[in-house]
């Protein structure tokens, strides 16, 4: 995978999305806000996979619908090739849209039943006629079968009459079919089961080294995110926690929350068994609607102190022990950034 | 507390459920599906066994024909023994079932929310069972609620029996299941999928609960999933399955050391792990077979990369591998012993 090129494809910076909250019948009141993304920034380059991971709740999908322009932002910027992607309307909105698609989590819902294989995927075609002219579609709809590991012979079978991994196939050819650079990947294996899921992987996995596609991969799963990404950002609450390279966050991982979902992933391997460390959160994650003042993961973290209630820590690169020190340290290997005041290094907690 | 199996060994005493060569299949107008083809396992008291399997295997239905609540039809028993400590479940009456049910045997399900009864408050569904298997008094059944919420782990169950389910988050409410299950202290306890819906971070807390509360209870508990990850962590005892059959059986520590079915191989080699990062998955090519139409020979053949000619002809047979090992794979032997 292509190391950082010089200008990232997409460049995203305090992102925030807030949905308010009504109540009342006729005349709506906003009594608050559900703060699911607050303040997110990142740089996707070419050809690489941002992995985002975070439990139910942190605002990854929501993340994901802003990226695709199916929410608008409350407020923050995104370049895409350096252009402003908010700002986008009408014709040229339509021409962003052909370079940024999105595979969705579910199979059996994202696909319309009463449409066949080759209605959905040539559906693009419809709406950005110049990619394919109108009596190549068919050719066109086939090839993309064909990529996406299907029978092209069946274009024109239904939904019903394929399996969740083959559904997701349907999903991820429609999502190529206009030779889209970024690919949104929200949750598109979690629906599947283990052999299955791991065919998907690997169909991604070819896809974007033959076409040069740069990924953002939403999941839940640590070990589905740690496969196929280059570098990962760990989500709470609308927030960034922790971002770094795969090796930093799951070998060198520095945030309290992100040592503890490592943690409590179960490794499958029984001979670990009692020789892993554990860390047991208590609790559930806080309503977004109403998070914690200071540091969002505090009223589950053992580290708290009356500092984290006060102070919102800010992601960047931090000394052990949590110090700030800004750009000198990064040349070091292992530094990346973090949003905790006590962040430290805690290795081996995966294995 | 890993109870080793010697193949029909285990004291009388301790053997809590066996379920031997059970048959069921799906009637419908489109045909008849042979969900279970032959299922056989045990469990003994105070250890964990887990049921294997990806969707479709039959390890859900062969827990509901053990607890007597498969929908029949469509669901039929064709063959078969289901016995709890000797006694045989699938001639027993409707009646003996069901003081058998809650008192000595109880499941619970992956989706809590669905389980559970939205107007009721959660104290009331438990109370329930103090009630009417009891003949508690109202006061005194509500009171033992709130101790079984505090069991679970529920902070501040006097107050939080009298909420109803959508008041509970999606652990909480689980735990909840874990209380409403246990409350007439059962021996039996089978969970099926019991945190696939969950986070992993409330995964591991209800985990733990579960394997503290068997330790606690002496309790024997058929844990049904199919992540490979959360068996590593808790079984004793492993059985493997795939299109209504038990592929495999063997302890936790052989079967993940060396597979002796080259399905159980392919799912270990099928997942993406926390501790190391692969370029290529191994998957297991193609799909499960639909049940309508189980392949012949061995069903697993047409994605088995081992498959020979004998292999589409003749179903090979569970046969013993020692130390409580077997496997329904022609080359079992050849995959065990290598190194």
């Amino acid at each position: 995978m292509t190391e950082a090129s010089a200008e990232p494809i997409l460049q995203v910076r305090d992102l925030v999305k807030h949905f308010p909250v009504t109540q009342g019948v006729v005349f709506k009141r906003t009594i608050g806000h559900v703060r699911a993304v607050d303040g997110v920034s990142f740089d996707l380059h070419k050809g690489e996979t941002l992995g985002v991971v975070g439990e139910s709740g942190c605002g990854k999908s929501t993340l994901a619908q802003v990226l695709m322009r199916l929410e608008q932002p409350t407020s923050g910027t995104a370049l895409f090739e350096g252009e402003d992607m908010f700002a986008k309307k009408g014709a040229d909105l339509r021409r962003l849209r052909r370079d940024m698609q999105i595979v969705l989590q579910d199979p059996y819902t994202s696909l319309n039943p009463r449409k066949t294989v080759g209605d959905i995927v040539g559906e693009p075609f419809e709406i950005h006629p110049e990619v394919a002219p109108k009596g190549e579609r068919q050719r066109k709809v086939q090839e993309l079968l064909d990529i996406v590991g299907l029978n092209p012979e069946h274009v024109h079978r239904y939904p019903h009459q394929f399996s969740g991994g083959q559904r997701q196939r349907i999903g991820i050819a429609r999502a190529l079919a206009l030779k889209p650079k970024v690919i949104v990947c929200d949750e598109p294996v979690s629906a599947l089961d283990v052999s299955i899921q791991a065919q998907v992987m690997n169909l991604l996995g070819e896809l974007q080294s033959e076409f040069g596609l740069s990924y953002i991969f939403i999941a839940h799963d640590l070990g589905v995110v740690r496969h196929l990404s280059d570098r990962v950002g760990v989500m709470y609450l609308g927030k960034m926690v922790e971002t770094g390279t795969e090796d930093q966050i799951y070998e060198h991982p520095q945030h309290p929350y992100t040592q503890a979902l490592l943690s409590s992933v179960p490794v499958p391997d029984p001979t670990l068994r009692d020789r892993r460390e554990m860390i047991r959160l208590s609790g559930d994650v806080p309503s977004p609607a109403n998070p914690p003042s200071g540091c969002r993961f505090r009223t589950r973290c053992w580290k708290a102190t009356d500092l984290c209630a006060e102070q919102q820590p800010a992601l960047e690169i931090r000394r052990e022990g949590g110090q700030v020190v800004g750009d000198e340290l990064s040349t070091d290997g292992n530094a990346h950034p973090s949003a905790c005041h006590f962040a430290e290094e805690r290795p081996h907690v995966v294995a | 507390m890993s109870a080793v199996d010697n193949r029909g060994g285990g004291s009388p005493e301790s053997r809590l459920l066996e379920v031997e060569d059970l048959h069921v299949e799906f009637r419908s107008k489109d045909g008849t599906a042979n969900v279970l083809n032959g299922v056989s396992y045990h469990v003994d008291a105070g250890e964990t066994l887990a049921v294997l399997g990806e969707s479709g295997s039959g390890k859900s239905v062969t827990a509901q024909t053990v607890m007597g609540i498969l929908d029949t039809p469509p669901g039929f028993v064709t063959g078969g023994s289901i016995r709890y400590r000797g006694e045989e479940m699938l001639t027993a009456g409707e009646e003996r079932r069901r003081e058998l049910r809650g008192e000595n045997m109880a499941m619970i399900f992956q989706d809590a929310l669905s389980a559970l009864n939205p107007v009721f408050t959660v104290g009331f569904q438990i109370a329930e069972q103090f009630r009417f298997r009891r003949g508690m008094s109202r006061k005194d059944a509500m009171a033992k609620a709130a101790e079984m919420l505090d069991m679970v782990k529920i902070p501040n169950a006097k107050q939080r029996v009298k909420e109803f389910p959508h008041q509970f988050s999606g652990g909480m409410r689980q735990r909840v299941m874990i209380a409403m299950s246990l409350a007439l202290d059962p021996d039996l306890l089978i969970a099926d999928e019991p945190t696939t819906a969950l986070d992993v971070t409330v995964q591991a807390q209800i985990m733990d609960l579960l394997d503290e509360l068997r330790r606690e209870r002496g309790m024997g508990l058929i844990l049904i999933t199919h992540d490979l990850g959360v068996v590593a962590e808790v079984a004793d005892r492993i059985s493997v399955m795939y299109a209504g059959r038990v592929v495999e059986k063997a302890d936790a520590h052989s079967l993940y050391k060396q597979p002796g079915h080259p399905y159980t191989e392919g799912l270990m080699e099928s997942i993406p792990r926390l501790d190391m990062k692969g370029h290529e998955l191994a998957s297991i090519q193609g799909l499960p077979p639909t049940l309508t139409n189980i392949p012949p020979g061995c069903p697993f053949h047409p994605r088995c990369h081992r498959a020979e000619d004998a292999c589409r002809e003749k179903v090979p047979e569970f046969h013993d591998l020692g130390l409580g090992r077997a496997s329904a794979c022609h080359f079992a032997e050849e995959l065990i012993s290598r190194d």
